[in-house]
């Protein structure tokens, strides 16, 4: 059965023509593109990089963006279009995450013109393909902590250190890289092949299995002055690039939960068990999809609000806290229910449930954890911040 | 060039269909719309013969508001113009009817050549636009899976029973009935989805006559399952299997 969308409250009629013709696009694209080939490059661990340029024709990468005669989307637009990727694969809406919200964004925010003019366009089209270097071995939710510096050497920077669980890492053109300096922490663009730069792929994964993640080590990594991102002074600016990555994954979840809810809701009504009656018409069986309905409106809602307050300048970054924490526990809770209600179809990828099962794992830690999300508007209703365990005296 | 495209905003076949209470016709309100798949084709067919020959393309539609959302994907995906023919009870005329309605488009584009899909995924009749070009007294071509246009004239690839390809050559104008897998169509980018919004659509209203058709009822027939044990020995089994299958189910020759 087609994916026709999930819209218990029709919200369709909240968004704009021109939002769903959008998302329809992308829907169609992700139909007859994605979902033929996924399940068997999940299985050979490959991500499908010929489908860059075709991404790239459609103008996904950089859509909210207005410069460089980029789409300049609405938020709500942008969201739907990492909803309908991500109801193809986790792993391929995370690397149009990474190309837009976590490299253009970057360029286009801290980057100098020249930087500009020579990497968005590229990154635009597919030609060149990005990614982006803060979480290292040791520190993940403490990026502050990082070991990585770069060091002034006349009119180069030498970059020191390891970046890893870094998504298109090995495939990247350009690396967005921060180093802590004598200055604090800077951003700088490494491109492949600098000397001193290399990738290794991260294997044994299940899950994101049909992306790159890869470890990236900077030896006595020299790049030229001009290589670093002029505005970006400060934590606070990679902070600001996963506020925008954030944003699209409490989009994208929920694309990955409305799949699982239309697989397994089909699967209920047709499946016969007990006196030839679909499993559908069963209680526990019926409260498990309501329950997947219910949340998932309930995300819906709360991914709509968020665009809303976006578009108008008023989103902060514990408000997108709260929509990545919700929804991709969401899509978590959504992955695991429909997979019990597929039994034991549920586990074999003839059915796309236990990828969207285990893809859901990574986004949960990813980009913030749902515990530091819960810490993050922790200490925006609060006041306290309780990142640190207490100290030991009182 | 001027090319003129006929689409129909149909429902989703490939979505769970409901019917309406009066069991006439589907419930359009709980079905999505989406452009017919074959006209779908034709759209592209159409982009194509402007890219490599120049000229417009304008692409019309007869229906309720719904239908400017097939427009709209229309223009996205790279004509330059969109005639609505606004009828609320579009889903119930038969073929003459649209096909009286097309010809009042026809005559206002003066087009050089109409292009539209063979049939449509909802009714399916499939007679629509060649009792338009019956009404226009111009040639057409039905099923068509190949189109080129040299001076002034079209050649055409025509599918025909048992994997035969038929090549012809038709004056134009002419309307052209294309088959779904004649191209691969585009998808509407996002580059495209925001030039749409400032191609015009022009609303328009035509003199439609009466059905000569009216649907009575659409159901599902009953499926009824019918066992029959051939008893024998394997051989005396197979033959009569073999007798069966050539004389009275007329799957083998």
């Amino acid at each position: 059965m087609k994916f026709t969308g999930v819209d218990f409250l029709g919200l369709d009629s909240e968004i704009t023509a021109e939002e769903r013709l959008i998302r329809d696009s992308v829907r169609e694209f992700v139909d007859r593109e994605v979902k033929p080939i996924i399940e068997d490059y999940h299985r050979q661990g490959k991500f499908p990089l010929h489908l860059t340029s075709k991404i790239g024709e459609l103008g996904l990468f950089g859509a909210p963006f207005k410069e460089y005669n980029l789409p300049g989307l609405s938020a709500t637009a942008y969201g739907l279009i990492m909803q309908e990727l991500e109801r193809g694969d986790s792993g391929l809406r995370s690397f149009v995450s990474v190309q837009s919200a976590l490299v253009m964004y970057p360029l286009l925010t801290f980057g100098s013109k020249e930087q500009k003019d020579y990497w968005i366009p590229k990154l635009a089209t597919g030609e060149a393909i990005g990614c982006f270097g803060l979480t290292e071995p040791g520190y993940g939710s403490n990026p502050g902590g990082m070991l990585t510096t770069a060091r002034r050497k006349g009119k180069k920077w030498v970059i020191n250190g390891t970046k890893q669980w870094i998504t298109n890492g090995s495939i990247a053109d350009i690396a967005v890289i921060w180093a802590k300096t004598e200055e604090g922490i800077r951003g700088f663009l490494v491109e492949k092949g600098t000397p001193g730069f290399t990738t290794r792929d991260q294997h044994g994964k299940f899950s994101l299995r049909a992306s790159i993640t890869s470890e990236l080590s900077f030896i006595d990594c020299e790049v030229p002055e001009e290589n670093m991102l002029p505005k970006a002074k400060g934590l606070k600016a990679p902070l600001m690039c996963l506020s925008q990555a954030r944003y699209g994954i409490a989009w994208g979840a929920l694309g990955a939960a409305m799949e699982c809810y239309q697989v397994a809701l089909e699967y209920a009504k047709t499946r016969h068990q007990f006196c030839n009656t679909p499993i559908a018409a069963h209680q526990l069986v019926q409260e498990k999809l309501v329950w997947m309905i219910t949340e998932i409106t309930k995300g819906q809602l709360l991914a709509l609000q968020l665009a809303r307050m976006k578009d108008k300048g008023r989103l902060a970054f514990y408000h997108i806290s709260m929509g990545k924490r919700n929804n991709v526990w969401v899509a978590r809770e959504v992955a695991k229910l429909a997979r019990e209600i597929l039994g034991a179809n549920g586990i074999v990828d003839d059915y796309p449930v236990i990828r969207h099962m285990l893809n859901i794992e990574s986004v949960y830690t990813y980009e913030g954890t749902h515990d530091i999300h819960t810490l993050i508007i922790g200490e925006h209703i609060t006041g306290f911040p309780a990142f640190n365990p207490p100290k030991e005296s009182c | 060039m001027k090319i003129l495209v006929f689409i129909k905003q149909v429902g989703d076949v490939e979505a769970r269909i409901v019917l309406r209470e009066d069991k006439k016709w589907i419930n359009l309100n709980e079905v999505p719309m989406k452009i017919n798949e074959n006209d779908q084709f034709a759209i592209e067919e159409a982009l194509r013969i402007k890219e490599k020959h120049g000229g417009e393309v304008t692409v019309a539609t007869i229906g309720g508001n719904k239908a400017t959302d097939a427009l709209r994907k229309a223009l996205a995906l790279g004509a330059d113009k969109a005639i609505h023919v606004e009828d609320n009870e579009w889903y119930i005329r038969d073929s003459y009817a649209l096909a009286k309605s097309m010809e009042q488009v026809v005559n206002r584009i003066e087009p050089d050549i109409i292009v539209t899909g063979s049939q449509s995924s909802d009714l399916g009749w499939g007679t629509t636009a060649t009792i338009l070009a019956s009404l226009l007294d111009i040639p057409h071509a039905w099923l068509v899976i190949g189109l080129q246009i040299e001076n002034g004239k079209a050649f055409i690839d025509r599918e025909m029973e048992a994997g035969m390809i038929e090549k012809s050559e038709i004056s134009l104008p002419a309307v052209i009935e294309v088959q779904a897998g004649i191209n691969t169509p585009r998808y509407a980018s996002l580059r495209g989805i925001m030039q749409a919004k400032k191609k015009p659509i022009e609303k328009i209203s035509v003199t439609i006559p009466d059905n000569r058709v009216e649907i009575l009822k659409i159901f599902e027939p009953k499926t009824t399952t019918q066992v029959e044990f051939l008893e024998g020995d394997p051989e005396t089994v197979a033959k009569t299997l073999i007798e069966k299958l050539r004389k009275e189910e007329r799957v083998i020759e």
